[in-house]
């Protein structure tokens, strides 16, 4: 692969404060109050890229498993807690669960997509499996945050009907299938919909990154579409594994709902 | 008599223990047992309890005599069946609703939808035939009460937990529904009813109950 990418000098980087100068005028120009926060985010987006940058480069120079492995564990993490902070109607904190079910679906998408799909030298490249696991973590934690979101409001929404199947005679499952259903179903449409619309509307990050860096655009069509249906069976494994995990939550050893749904 | 349904000091503690509901007592076989209290009592708290739809704090529940960790909790809810005052229906028609609880695992092959028992207790509550087809969400609230009386009368329950079945009804079809539930008691003597009730005039209706007063206590915890 020979790409010929134009490498942006010290000099250039500086120039981009035009453009904060340019967003700062917006600010200032409307009253908007926000100078002191874009200010303060330029120069955190500056430190964070920068170290990461020098991270990156470490770790794609040793290449190695067992820096590999708790990196990605990192990430997933950290992702889980973004999603987990973003569900405000759970009876308890979803991190476990979040961090399970992120990790499981992560990890079984993207072993197929490196080890199968892409094949790098060595085929635990660095250089290719941070990247990849790092855009299917991003777009699960969104995929299970929304699901879990709707689990919640659904059962709140039907707690009356729940009950009553419970009542009936329905197991925990019959009871709530329909609102998992949803939950599963509220995950996954974003996804769904970016595939209807990728490359009609916007050219996405990924792809028009590797077309900067000099590859064809048919190559990076490819790797755009393999990106794309990951994030798909990674969002809908993610979605499905928070829904099954938390469902049990919801009810008592009786296989009663739980009393914290009573009261939220 | 023998006893069908028998609660042993429950207790259950609300806003952090402010507030607790203790209750015992018994029903037996062909037996009305009406529970009062006033408002905030804790008495559709206890019958939800006693359908295991919500966990006591402590205290003991046992239906003909075995503890109810011992059974189920599917089959004791359909056999120690809670309807609640404000009846549940649920998307689709009459029939679906009342085909709902047929279609549940739990249900398997012992017990079968009996369109006939639906129509004929239909007849008996004033519902006219034809409302097996109309949507349920269409419902009054007293037609609701009535239709969620016959989804849990053809499950065949041995307890029904009634928590104000009367409260959406007139005098008319409030007689008829209490007739129905006498008759419903004396067609097999195993059956026995709890139910909530601030009407005066369900009593006189019905022939043979003992009153259970039901009460909060200030927490002590």
């Amino acid at each position: 692969m020979d790409y010929s990418y134009i490498p942006i000098s010290n000099l250039q980087l500086l120039l981009s404060i035009i453009l904060v100068l340019l967003t700062g005028l917006v600010s200032a120009f409307m009253q908007l109050g926000l100078l002191k926060s874009l200010l303060w985010g330029t120069i955190r987006a500056f430190l964070q890229l920068t170290i990461i940058g020098y991270a990156l480069t470490f770790i794609f120079a040793v290449n190695k498993l067992y820096i590999i492995i708790p990196i990605l564990l990192l990430m997933a993490f950290v992702a889980s807690r973004e999603a987990s902070r973003r569900v405000d109607k759970a009876p308890e904190s979803p991190l476990l669960i979040s961090f399970l079910s992120l990790t499981a679906s992560t990890f079984v998408v993207g072993l197929i997509v490196v080890m199968l799909i892409i094949t790098p030298e060595p085929l635990y490249s660095a250089r290719v499996m941070i990247p990849i696991f790092g855009m299917i973590l991003g777009n699960s934690m969104n995929g299970i945050a929304l699901a879990l979101d709707r689990m919640y409001s659904e059962i709140h929404a039907h707690i009356e009907e729940i009950e009553e199947l419970l009542a009936l005679g329905a197991s925990p499952w019959e009871a709530v299938q329909d609102y998992m259903k949803a939950a599963v179903k509220s995950g996954m449409t974003p996804t769904i919909n970016s595939l209807m619309v990728v490359g009609l509307v916007s050219l996405p990050g990924m792809m028009t990154g590797q077309i900067l860096a000099g590859m064809d655009p048919q190559n990076a069509v490819r790797y755009q579409f393999v990106v794309m249906i990951m994030i798909a069976a990674a969002v809908a494994i993610g979605c499905l594994l928070i829904v099954l995990l938390s469902y049990r939550k919801l009810f008592t050893e009786d296989q009663a709902l739980i009393e914290a749904l009573y009261q939220k | 008599m023998s006893r069908v349904l028998e609660f042993q000091d429950i207790r259950k503690s609300f806003d952090q223990g402010a507030h607790y509901l203790s209750a015992s007592g018994y029903v037996d076989q062909g037996e009305v047992l009406l529970i009062r209290g006033p408002s905030g009592a804790g008495k559709s708290t206890l019958l939800k309890i006693l359908a295991r739809l919500i966990r006591p704090d402590q205290g003991m529940i046992y239906w003909e005599g075995q503890p109810y960790r011992a059974v189920d909790p599917a089959l004791w809810r359909r056999k120690i069946h809670y309807v609640p005052q404000k009846a549940v229906m649920f998307e689709g028609t009459v029939l679906s609703n009342l085909q709902t609880p047929f279609r549940l695992s739990s249900m398997s092959d012992e017990l079968r939808f009996d369109q006939e028992a639906a129509l004929k207790y239909m007849e008996l509550l004033g519902l006219h035939p034809d409302m097996l087809e109309q949507q349920a969400g269409t419902l009054s609230g007293g037609e609701s009460a009535r239709v969620a009386l016959i989804r849990a009368l053809l499950i065949q329950p041995q307890v029904l937990l009634l928590d104000e079945p009367t409260a959406s009804l007139d005098d008319e079809r409030r007689d008829l529904l209490l007739q129905v539930l006498v008759q419903w008691l004396k067609e097999d003597d195993k059956r026995a009813i709890l139910m909530v009730s601030h009407n005066a005039e369900d009593i006189k209706s019905l022939p043979f109950y003992r009153v259970l007063e039901v009460s909060m206590h200030k927490g002590a915890e």
